[in-house]
């Protein structure tokens, strides 16, 4: 007759709110994510709009995948000419091309306080209105450019400005946001005429345009022109390649930049570098906090594995921005750069090399027999060894560049010969025991997970050789 | 047997049926990411597609693998698991590859995505249980007699729930254990395609979603005109699309029946001959779309360029529907998609076949880690 009882068919319980949210949104249909996305981005724009922006963060990976439109406001249209230039973390010293996400808002408050109402509601009323909302974007400019004007002429009504925006980066960034949006419309002209980003390489017509537009630009606000250099590059696979794309404008006599343009584009690289690295930190850090109050903060492999990844970029940025200051920067930049590099090093080697080694072995022996052979390895365990083997993997890709080679590869070494030591004691365990019915189970489950971490390690071979030997003392065959 | 290059685009040498396309098979050593495997006659082989940048489907015999190919030690598991198997269809390579995925050999995240898509299973087949019973109960007794899905999880509703099905079985003229048996057989073809209201959806019906949504965002890109891979844009919307229509014909034909669930229990075992038929051609439409949509995810928030490039690849490696296994009315259709793919004289980017992208592989371990979320 029919089982109806047993086990309950309900969905395992999320850990949280966020997996919670996340776990709904992965079952919505098209048309109800639209719905919601469009009720949220609405609630955005009002004042209490966190808890709405809290929430489309979480929808965040369904967004991804799924695209629903977006609403289109004024304050989209707003960013679009610095788009590009747009950083997460907030920027110390001068800016150079970046543009902290975080003064956009309090930025666009002082603009919505300041601007003329009639201007911003014509384009906020019909944002297919091309004319209406270049005006706004004209009227964004003038209103800036005068709260700046008054900012330098009187002391105090600087400081107010600074209070208000939130800091020095806020308050430089406007003047970084106004040169943007002042060439709106060529840097719209930019984007259309240079292929999708990351740009890999600049065709001849591709030159043709981008020469145009920059001689455009020198011709009616020649002091835009790094605003619209730093565009470019922004958009670039390898943008330290810069100065060869403006050797070959000149050289083909399409566009002569000033001689202050390397200079820039120079400033813009350690700038850029600055950033990557930056980031590479605020990971780093991020790794020992918890995402949530009432949450444990992610496993140090977790954390290991990602910083990897993004080392890995930052290293390859640091890589080429060094070529290319050797040929044309100055003996500044090129202390910045190699204390970038210093900076980049010591987060590497804390958070992924120091103590790698130590790290596996010593997980493999807590999930290892010395606990027992009757359960199988701890899941938390294992994957955290794993992730660690991961990083210090990925890391040997670019140990050379941040002179940490040796230390990689030592501790690639020491780890391997652990896992195979902690192996071999394990088989020996295995056949003195001979585990039957679950514990069987177990000491195969064993097994497997220190064949997949000398995978990781030292590649599939070694790790066959080391699962021949496991099943052998389990007496098995595969 | 010799390694036989063959051009899979045209006419002659495309495969005319599903079981000549080969099934699907996770492998997590990149050069093999969209390799296939078919049986024919007493050999076992292995289709790959892309090899050394030629646009040709390289045959292997599977036995010759591991010399041709460095594989990863989950790939070492998976090759030797399935050389035992004689009938390499979606669903069996299905059942094998989460059966190496529990063992651990991809890793601890893709060992609990297989835990978790085994316990998915035994839920969704008592799910499918529930659901036929309530079904069953409220429409051969009336609305009077209804039960819902918790009162049935209930130690009394259980017992109503027997005592009423005892009843239906008599009606039907069956004894209580064929009864039994034709239920449990129904609900495990259910088990993996689910029914319509079923609380948790099934991955079949899932991964159908999923085609309505890459349908819809890169005929979007297409439109947009966001990269310079519209073509291939345009063509994976398509083939998507016809896919899921081709496969809601297959849903269709499970959901009526599993409706009309008193004709199905008595017309047993064409009724269940049909299901399975059903089930069966579903997986074969669906076979290799679940790597092809996590290519897209894994770039979904990249930049166009980098979409342009997997969308390049997707175009290429498309899972299209043989010829012999359309109606004469869709495969005009289909032949259009097939010239469209053979005019774009790109290049995939198939990786080399020598040493392990590090990389890639954990990119396709991810994919095997995602497939169960």
């Amino acid at each position: 007759m029919i089982q109806a009882s047993a086990t309950s068919p309900a969905a395992p319980a999320p850990a949280d709110e966020a997996a919670d949210t996340a776990a709904r949104a992965k079952a919505l249909d098209d048309e109800k994510l639209r719905q919601i996305v469009s009720l949220l981005e609405a609630a955005l724009e009002r004042p209490d709009g966190a808890a709405a922006g809290a929430m489309l963060e979480q929808l965040r990976p369904k967004l991804i995948e799924a695209r629903p439109p977006r609403r289109l406001t004024l304050r989209r249209l707003f960013c679009q000419p610095f788009e590009d230039m747009l950083v997460d973390s907030t920027p110390s010293g001068h800016l150079v091309g970046r543009i902290p996400r975080s003064a956009i808002l309090p930025t666009w408050n002082l603009f919505l306080e300041r601007g003329d109402r009639d201007v911003i509601d014509r384009a906020q009323s019909n944002l297919a209105d091309g004319t209406a909302v270049a005006a706004a974007l004209d009227h964004f400019v003038s209103v800036i450019k005068a709260e700046l004007a008054e900012a330098a002429a009187f002391a105090t009504k600087g400081r107010s400005l600074l209070l208000r925006l939130g800091g020095e980066a806020h308050y430089l960034a406007l003047e970084v946001m106004v040169g943007a949006v002042s060439i709106a419309r060529q840097i719209g002209q930019l984007k259309a005429a240079l292929p999708p980003k990351p740009i890999a390489e600049f065709k001849d017509n591709h030159l043709d345009a981008l020469a145009a537009i920059l001689n455009q630009i020198l011709k009616t606000a020649p002091d835009r022109i790094a605003t619209a250099l730093f565009v470019v590059m922004a958009r670039m696979a390898e943008p330290w390649k810069i100065a060869t794309v403006l050797e070959n404008l000149a050289a083909t006599g399409r566009f002569r930049s000033s001689a202050g343009i390397n200079e820039f584009s120079s400033a813009a690289l350690v700038a850029r570098l600055e950033t990557q690295v930056q980031d590479v930190q605020a990971l780093a850090e991020s790794a020992t906090k918890p995402a949530a109050p009432d949450q444990p903060p992610p496993s140090k492999g977790e954390a290991a594995a990602a910083l990897a990844l993004e080392a890995g970029e930052a290293v390859q940025s640091l890589a080429g921005t060094r070529e290319a200051l050797e040929k044309a920067g100055n003996k500044a930049q090129l202390r910045g750069l190699e204390r970038a590099r210093q900076v980049l090093r010591e987060v590497v080697d804390a958070n992924i090399v120091d103590g790698a080694a130590a790290a596996i072995v010593g997980a493999v022996s807590r999930s290892g027999p010395t606990m027992s052979l009757s359960a199988p390895p701890d899941p938390a365990v294992v994957r955290t060894a794993e992730l660690r083997a991961v990083a210090l993997k990925r890391s040997a890709a670019f140990a050379d560049l941040l002179t940490l080679e040796g230390d990689v590869a030592d501790n690639l070494r020491r780890a391997t010969e652990g896992v195979e030591k902690a192996a071999s004691e394990l088989f020996g365990q295995i056949r003195r025991g001979n585990p039957q019915g679950s514990s069987r189970e177990a000491a195969r489950a064993h097994v497997m997970s220190r064949a997949r971490l000398m995978e990781l390690l030292a590649g599939p071979e070694k790790a066959e050789q080391l699962l021949m030997r496991g099943l052998d003392a389990l007496g098995e065959r595969l | 047997m010799a390694d036989l290059p063959v051009t899979p685009l045209s006419e002659k040498d495309a495969p005319k049926t599903f079981v000549e396309r080969g099934a699907a098979v996770p492998f997590t050593t990149p050069a093999l990411m969209w390799a296939r495997v078919r049986q024919r006659a007493n050999i076992k082989e292995l289709l790959v597609p892309g090899l050394a940048n030629t646009r040709g489907i390289y045959v292997f015999e599977w036995a010759g693998i591991p010399q041709r190919f460095t594989l990863t030690l989950h790939d070492r598991l998976l090759h030797r698991a399935i050389a035992a198997e004689p009938s390499p269809t979606p669903s069996v390579i299905a059942r094998i590859a989460n059966r190496i995925a529990l063992s651990g050999a991809a890793g601890a995240d893709v060992q609990v995505a297989a835990e978790r898509r085994a316990r998915q299973a035994a839920e969704l087949v008592l799910l499918a249980r529930l659901t036929l019973t309530m079904r069953m109960i409220a429409r051969m007794n009336g609305d009077g007699s209804a039960m819902t899905l918790s009162e049935l999880r209930t130690e009394a509703g259980e017992r109503r729930a027997k005592q009423l099905l005892s009843e239906i079985a008599g009606r039907l003229k069956l004894t209580p254990q064929s009864f039994h048996d034709r239920i449990e057989g129904l609900a495990t073809v259910l088990g993996e395609i689910g029914l319509p209201g079923m609380p948790v959806k099934s991955p079949a019906r899932r991964l159908l979603q999923s085609l309505v949504q890459i349908t819809r965002v890169l005929r979007e890109w297409a439109d947009e005109g966001k990269g310079d891979a519209v073509v291939e844009a345009r063509l994976v919307a398509q083939v998507a699309e016809e896919t899921f229509r081709l496969s809601e014909q297959q849903t269709a034909v499970i959901d009526d029946n599993a409706q009309d669930i008193d004709s199905l229990l008595r017309e047993w075992p064409a009724g269940e001959k049909m299901m399975v038929a059903a089930a069966e051609r579903l997986a074969w439409l669906l076979d290799g779309w679940e790597r092809l949509t996590n290519m897209w995810l894994d770039v979904a928030d990249k930049s166009a360029s980098h979409q342009s490039k997997t969308l390049a690849l997707m175009s290429y490696l498309l899972p299209m529907v043989p010829v012999r296994e359309l109606q004469a009315e869709d495969a005009g259709k289909w032949a259009g998609f097939s010239t469209i793919l053979y005019n774009q004289a790109r290049s995939s980017e198939t990786p080399p076949t020598g040493l392990i992208d590090f990389e890639m592989m954990l990119r396709l371990e991810g994919h095997r880690a995602r497939e169960a979320s």
